[in-house]
């Protein structure tokens, strides 16, 4: 086996783990701490430990705190941390820098642990002074804890890269979703107060959402589908924000995308997370959760946006009130509900589920259009346009042979601006010398065309659409389509 | 005493013995089935997950027969994964189905009715609690009466409909407006059938 398949085993190996211990975590928040659903996730975090053992790497596997981010070797551990703000929170309030896990960590022994990194009054537990004595009186024997230097606080730092602000601000986002997740769980009064805020922050910080969207890619801790509101909140906000919307109406519209699958809070666990087909009555329960999370939020109603109660309720309903739930009065869904219906089916799509594999953005619009009479066919069509049929970040192969990938959005959704990772021969270019181009663009004497789209788990071949399309330059930008109309449009 | 002392010991050990050899058979198995990854998952990256599920559940068989009815269930949600196929056809139209005529959206469209209609359905379908605060709102924010009688309503309903022919508008807006309306008159009702007068 090569060096770099191994070494992506291992890293795939930590990644999970960080992920298992993310969700354990979250799990002890939400539920009692001797409960099954807590006893499963610390079991997940064991097994965890010792696939990183089974994929060559050697106990104790060390975790360390930096910053806003879990880190491994050195390197940032950018898809776990996304949901760990708790945790991480949790470990700078003890001032640790690292976590150490052994071999031989059972389920008791990790759901311990999080005795001494939840509980306020076990704040001080991890000192210097009485460290060794409390993990002893806890019957923590397979974990270490490595506190940070105050003489040196840089010492445990790898080096934030620019991606360390978008990290905070979507940690932000996912801890806002949680907190409320847990609340509406034990039927407390909501925190709507900190999502529209943690919106505004994310609004306010990042011009464009995409560096956040990116992000949200390596998110997969699917605790209570936070992972998946986030995703569908920060294509909302790009689309709309391309639509022109105002700061206030995108801190709205990003509210409401944020929360619309709160109602899964009221749904049992055992149904929302069976990994089989549901039955029908679990099915019929399940397809309650639009209403019980607009009844939820309709109960705060205080300080709760309309758009908000609307997209937690419509967001499975079609443009003309079809799908579910099915209201008393029939109603077509506003325009912030069937944007957020869109970006909902989109990620659904496109994120990898135990029941299916994921698709690539450029599948599911075809599958999107394949069904277009469930959405509305505006906000479709400026959706497709705002992500192009190549989103920021795709991986793709050109037709010379060379890995590139996307950068950027042009005038025509067929042609992204691309750079390229690896010359023609698959030789990496230099990290400094990075090349960008237009796709289609010609390059030393041949025609950059885009030959297929690549995955971790399989290549996509694309068509020439250039070859195939007389109407070069079709499918403009929603900017260009929606905003500016052409002088020359009939219809004006 | 002795001899069943020794059998408890030997069943522990042989239970801890059988789970070792479930860790081990797991991580062989994991390990076994990452080789050809690449051929595997280009059709399906799933695969290696799901071999790793089954063998699980054939060695729990094994171990306890009862289990079988585990298996069943596990090789009937194989049958379940869902994969959608695109063809190169349909991505080859999907340009042309993105050159809608330029439409300007405006975000906040429909959110009125929609908002009404919610309330509604919440007065008739929330526990007490949600319904008086649904009820609330719509005394709020639509400044529905509970205490209006229908021939009340009927008259809003007409003068309304007189007002909405007279400026001569037609298409969506006077639709949404009439469905606005209509909402707004059952919301009248629902309020009145279902809550006791409160002149607060």
């Amino acid at each position: 086996m090569s060096t770099v398949h191994t070494d992506s085993r291992q890293r795939n190996a930590v990644v999970n783990f960080a992920h298992s211990l993310v969700n354990a975590m979250l799990n002890r928040l939400m539920h009692a701490w001797n409960s099954d659903f807590v006893a499963q996730a610390m079991q997940e975090v064991v097994d965890a430990l010792a696939a990183t053992e089974a994929a060559g790497l050697e106990l104790p596997l060390r975790l360390q705190i930096d910053g806003n981010r879990l880190c491994h070797d050195g390197r940032a551990l950018d898809g776990p941390s996304l949901q760990a703000r708790s945790l991480i929170q949790r470990c700078n309030d003890r001032n640790i820098a690292m976590l150490s896990f052994e071999a031989h960590l059972d389920a008791s022994e990790t759901n311990r642990i999080f005795d001494l990194l939840l509980l306020p009054e076990n704040t001080r537990a991890f000192e210097r002074i009485h460290r060794d004595a409390t993990l002893l009186a806890f019957g923590i024997r397979h974990f270490k804890v490595t506190l940070q230097n105050p003489a040196d606080p840089t010492d445990r730092r790898v080096g934030l890269d620019d991606q360390g602000r978008a990290v905070e601000q979507y940690q932000d986002l996912a801890e806002a979703l949680q907190q409320n997740h847990r609340l509406a769980h034990g039927d407390h009064e909501l925190a709507v107060d900190a999502t529209s805020t943690a919106v505004e922050r994310a609004i306010v910080e990042f011009d464009e959402p995409s560096m956040l969207l990116s992000l949200a890619m390596k998110d997969d801790c699917d605790r209570f589908t936070v992972g998946h509101s986030v995703r569908v909140a920060l294509l909302a906000l790009q689309v709309a924000r391309t639509m022109g919307a105002s700061r206030e109406q995108l801190v709205r519209i990003g509210c409401a995308a944020l929360m619309h699958d709160i109602g899964k809070s009221k749904v049992p666990q055992e149904i929302l997370f069976k990994q089989g087909r549901l039955t029908k009555d679990e099915w019929a329960c399940m397809a309650e959760h639009p209403r019980l999370g607009a009844q939820l939020l309709i109960e705060q109603h205080e300080n709760v946006d309309p758009r908000t109660i609307g997209a937690a309720f419509c967001h499975h309903m079609g443009p003309n009130g079809g799908g579910y739930p099915d209201p008393l009065m029939p109603t077509p869904p506003s325009a912030t509900s069937r944007l957020v219906r869109v970006c909902d089916v989109f990620e659904a799509l496109t994120a990898v589920r135990p029941y299916k594999r994921a698709l690539t953005p450029i599948e599911a619009f075809v599958v999107m259009f394949r069904n277009k009479q469930d959405f509305d066919p505006h906000w479709l069509q400026c959706f497709v346009k705002t992500l192009g049929l190549f989103p920021m970040g795709t991986r793709l192969t050109m037709t010379n042979g060379a890995d590139a990938v996307v950068v950027d959005q042009t005038s025509s959704i067929t042609k992204p601006q691309i750079r390229l990772l690896s010359g023609p021969d698959g030789t990496p270019l230099p990290a400094d010398h990075p090349e960008f181009v237009v796709a289609g663009d010609r390059l030393e004497g041949s025609s950059l065309t885009i030959a297929g789209i690549n995955l971790p788990d399989r290549d996509l071949p694309v068509p020439n659409f250039d070859e195939h399309d007389p109407a070069e330059g079709a499918g403009h930008t929603a900017h260009e389509a929606c905003l500016a109309p052409h002088p020359h449009d009939p219809k004006l | 005493m002795t001899g069943r002392a020794d059998r408890t010991s030997d069943a522990r050990e042989y239970q801890e013995a059988i789970a070792q050899w479930h860790l081990a058979a797991r991580t062989e198995v994991k390990k076994s089935s990452s080789l050809p990854s690449a051929m595997f998952d280009t059709r399906d990256p799933m695969l290696e997950a799901r071999l790793a599920g089954s063998v699980e559940v054939m060695m729990r068989c094994l171990h306890k027969p009862e289990a079988t009815a585990l298996l069943e269930q596990t090789l009937d949600q194989e049958s379940e994964i869902r994969v959608e196929r695109v063809t190169l056809e349909e991505l080859l139209e999907l340009p042309a189905a993105i050159q809608e005529e330029h439409v300007k959206l405006d975000v906040e469209s429909g959110l009125s009715a929609e908002y009404l209609s919610l309330l509604i359905d919440t007065c008739t379908t929330g526990d007490e609690a949600t319904q008086t605060a649904a009820r609330d709102l719509l005394l709020r924010d639509f400044s529905v009466e509970a205490n209006a009688d229908l021939h009340h309503a009927t008259q809003a309903v007409f003068a309304s409909i007189q007002s909405v022919l007279a400026d001569g508008s037609s298409g969506d807006d006077t639709h949404e407006r009439m469905a606005e309306l209509c909402s707004a008159i059952a919301a009248s009702v629902i309020v009145d059938h279902d809550f006791p007068q409160d002149n607060s």
